[in-house]
């Protein structure tokens, strides 16, 4: 498959990513939109790996093997986001019984 | 087309549409489940790839852990069936349209972009070979960040004790709330 | 390399000090000498005793540059320790684990000063925020603080993953993360160079509260607890902006005239927004909040210019901007009443630190013997050296002006108005701390040479 079309395919998911952020009130929903942009860049990064490697092979056999250390870095950041983000979603929810967020205005406490 | 065309844009397929709907539905469970079968459908497109090793940890990490985690706190935090508001249409459009704007602009400009157009005959670097350059000391080893992000899961360990541990004086009647969120995942 | 590892070392130092140690005095002692070992080790290295030699391959390079912020982002917080390490026992149970993300959060610190690998810029900005989201969220009966932590998470993963997309397309293009190999950029960069560069450049200026990304910043620093917010918008802050410049400087440096008008605007922005809107803000911390923006207005002019004037300018910019913002928040924290009229009479009944408080508020201003005045004339001095936009530096110069008026106010309130305004329970050593305090802040703007020689010699 030539390259374009992974770069078309994760753009496409990291703007998915992004609407989803910008429309979406619930705070999980959000947080699964940006699982979603993560996942995009770790596609772009894995294709942009294999071409990499594709290209450098006959040089350096490992070439283009940085981009997959670096998506398994992503997803390691990922998970320890995503245990701090729900921790702070379930504590909001213990205290107001609602996780909608709203980024322009502020709650009427 | 081949064989190996059709799976990779079945697998594409999946990916999109069931992106789409995990940012579209309203039910907030069902947005679990179809984020579920996006990641599994890039875990495919990783496998497609000949990437074992991070097909492999995106299935062990995004599938088994963080939807696992996700659907633990919609339990916690929502009745599942329960349909959320719906969105006001005009800022709908409107952040549809700006984002869409730059997604066209972007892939014109890719498109004008030549790449290296390989022929499809590498052979993949062998998980080994991964393993042994992200621990090594040696040239290009990945040893100085490894050794960070055991900090930094360290720092997220703490934080999630700090914030999920309940404070002694104050009795709360909620007694699962506190744990599935730092045991999933050490 | 010394401080990276203490830091991490430390860290953990103070987690398991929360269990061994029975009373809070006791950790907090342990922190502060911690702390001061922390700043001691640094200077060491400055000055050539590195302990540990590890090879890190050239993805961290400690210069001086890097060694320099490091230690004052150390000094600062060590003074910050002194100040309001009591406050901090104040806000929930787990005191002992707060200090130990303090300290996981200066070891991102001395990571994202000193990355040479978009890795480990991507892992530090990680290991600094992280901690953070916590920090905001530590008042957890406290719905503002609550509210503020969830925002900030959401919005600070969201630029984090613009962050990241930047580097894959970056990685694209050039096929490695090392930020020298980055800026061998030919006449024309490619698609995938110019669109990853624009990111990069929204989610640090994100991260920095630059407008238009400044909206999060606001409700951040007003609804977490009043000590974190002051650690917050001053040493993190001042972190992540040496970042910036190194990026953009390392990276795209052979880029700038495609980026040098875009952040200009952006600077003009900055400086708008935030003076504009602290003007007409009633509460002194989010007026304070307000002013953080502003401030990040004038550091944004280095980013702009990124000539050798700018990062001595940024060097001396973070240490006047974190002394003196510190030292007004660890005022603000004894104050029960946060508005400008809590501190009306504030002189009558304290008038040590209703003198030290001035003189900070004269320095955010940009009042001459002050460092504040001469981090702006830095900043001004190197945006004139590039020799392009002549009305940046107008602009920033009118601002300033216009930031009087909002530090006067408090000036006001606390020396002719009547008033008796509660204040919590003061210790010698806070006093003392305040003194010290005040007096490097006219010292660095006397002599700034002082701080400056450090980064030469």
């Amino acid at each position: 498959m030539p390259i374009n079309y992974y770069i078309f395919l994760s753009l496409a998911l990291f703007c998915i990513g992004i609407v989803g952020v910008l429309t979406r009130r619930n705070a999980i929903i959000i947080f699964m939109c940006i699982e979603i942009m993560l996942n995009a860049v770790n596609l772009l990064l894995v294709a942009f790996s294999k071409m990499h490697h594709l290209k450098n092979a006959a040089i350096n056999a490992t070439a283009g093997t940085d981009g997959q250390i670096f998506v398994f870095f992503i997803m390691v950041v990922a998970a320890a986001e995503v245990s701090v983000g729900l921790a702070i979603i379930v504590m909001m929810y213990r205290n107001i019984h609602s996780v909608d967020v709203n980024f322009l205005n502020r709650l009427k406490h | 087309m081949n064989g190996s065309t059709v799976i990779f844009y079945l697998l594409a397929a999946l990916t999109l549409v069931n992106g789409v709907l995990s940012v579209s539905t309203r039910q907030i469970f069902r947005a679990a489940i179809y984020l579920l079968f996006t990641l599994i459908g890039i875990a495919g497109l990783y496998f497609w790839l000949n990437y074992q090793f991070i097909a492999a940890v995106q299935v062990v990490v995004y599938v088994g852990g963080i939807v696992v985690l996700i659907i633990f706190s919609i339990f916690l935090t929502q009745q599942a069936g329960e349909k959320l508001q719906k969105q006001k249409i005009g800022r709908k459009l409107f952040a549809a349209l700006a984002v869409f704007c730059g997604f066209g602009l972007t892939i014109i400009q890719v498109y004008q972009h030549a790449f290296y157009e390989p022929a499809e005959t590498g052979v993949p670097v062998s998980v080994a070979a991964i393993g042994q350059k992200m621990l090594s000391m040696n040239d290009e080893g990945y040893a100085l960040p490894f050794e960070v992000v055991s900090m930094l899961l360290l720092a997220a360990m703490i934080g999630c004790i700090v914030i999920a541990m309940k404070e002694k004086k104050i009795t709360d009647n909620e007694p699962g709330t506190s744990s599935p969120d730092h045991t999933g995942k050490e | 390399m010394n401080a990276l590892l203490l830091s991490a070392v430390l860290g953990v130092v103070m987690m398991f000090s929360g269990i061994w140690l029975k009373s809070k005095s006791a950790i907090r002692n342990v922190a502060i000498v911690g702390m001061a070992l922390l700043l001691v080790v640094n200077i060491l290295e400055m000055s050539g005793m590195i302990f540990f030699r590890i090879d890190t391959k050239g993805m961290i390079v400690f210069d001086r540059f890097a060694l320099l912020f490091d230690s004052i982002a150390f000094l600062s917080t060590l003074l910050y320790l002194f100040l309001s390490a009591q406050d901090i026992e104040k806000v929930g149970i787990n005191y002992a684990d707060y200090f130990a993300l303090i300290f996981f959060i200066l070891c991102g610190i001395t990571l994202t000063s000193s990355f040479k690998s978009l890795l480990i810029l991507f892992l530090g900005v990680e290991i600094i925020s992280i901690p953070l989201y916590i920090l905001t969220g530590s008042d957890k009966r406290n719905l503002k603080s609550n509210e503020a932590s969830l925002k900030y998470f959401l919005l600070g993963s969201f630029s984090t993953g613009l962050m990241l997309m930047g580097i894959a397309l970056i990685y694209g293009d050039k096929g490695s993360f090392d930020t020298n190999s980055i800026n061998l950029i030919t006449e024309t960069p490619s698609a995938l160079i110019v669109a990853g560069m624009l990111l990069l450049l929204f989610s640090m200026a994100f991260k920095v509260s630059a407008a238009p990304f400044h909206f999060w910043a606001p409700d951040v620093y007003d609804g977490a607890p009043t000590v974190f917010t002051s650690f917050m918008a001053t040493i993190v802050k001042a972190a992540v902006f040496i970042a910036f410049i190194r990026l953009f400087e390392e990276a795209f440096g052979n880029l700038q005239n495609k980026w040098q008008l875009l952040m200009a605007i952006i600077t003009v922005a900055t400086l708008f927004i935030g003076n504009i809107t602290a003007v007409f803000q009633q509460s002194v911390k989010r007026m304070l909040a307000y002013s953080s923006i502003a401030q990040a207005g004038f550091m944004m002019l280095s980013v702009y210019a990124m000539n050798a004037e700018a990062k001595e300018g940024l060097l001396l910019y973070s240490a006047a901007y974190s002394f003196a913002t510190i030292g007004i928040f660890a005022v603000l924290i004894k104050m029960k009443d946060y508005t400008f009229d809590g501190f009306n009479g504030f002189a009558k009944h304290q008038p040590l630190l209703a003198a030290t408080t001035t003189i900070f508020l004269l320095s955010l201003a940009g009042i001459p013997l002050t460092a504040g005045f001469l981090a702006k004339f830095y900043m001004l001095k190197a945006a004139l050296g590039t020799g392009k936009y002549l009305w940046l530096v107008i602009f920033a110069v009118i601002m300033a002006a216009v930031s009087v008026y909002y530090y006067f106010r408090v000036i006001q309130a606390m020396y002719f108005k009547e008033g008796d305004p509660p204040v919590l329970q003061i210790t010698p050593v806070f006093k003392w701390t305040l003194v010290i305090l005040a007096a490097l802040v006219i010292l660095l703007g006397i002599f700034p040479n002082l701080l400056l020689t450090w980064y030469y010699f």
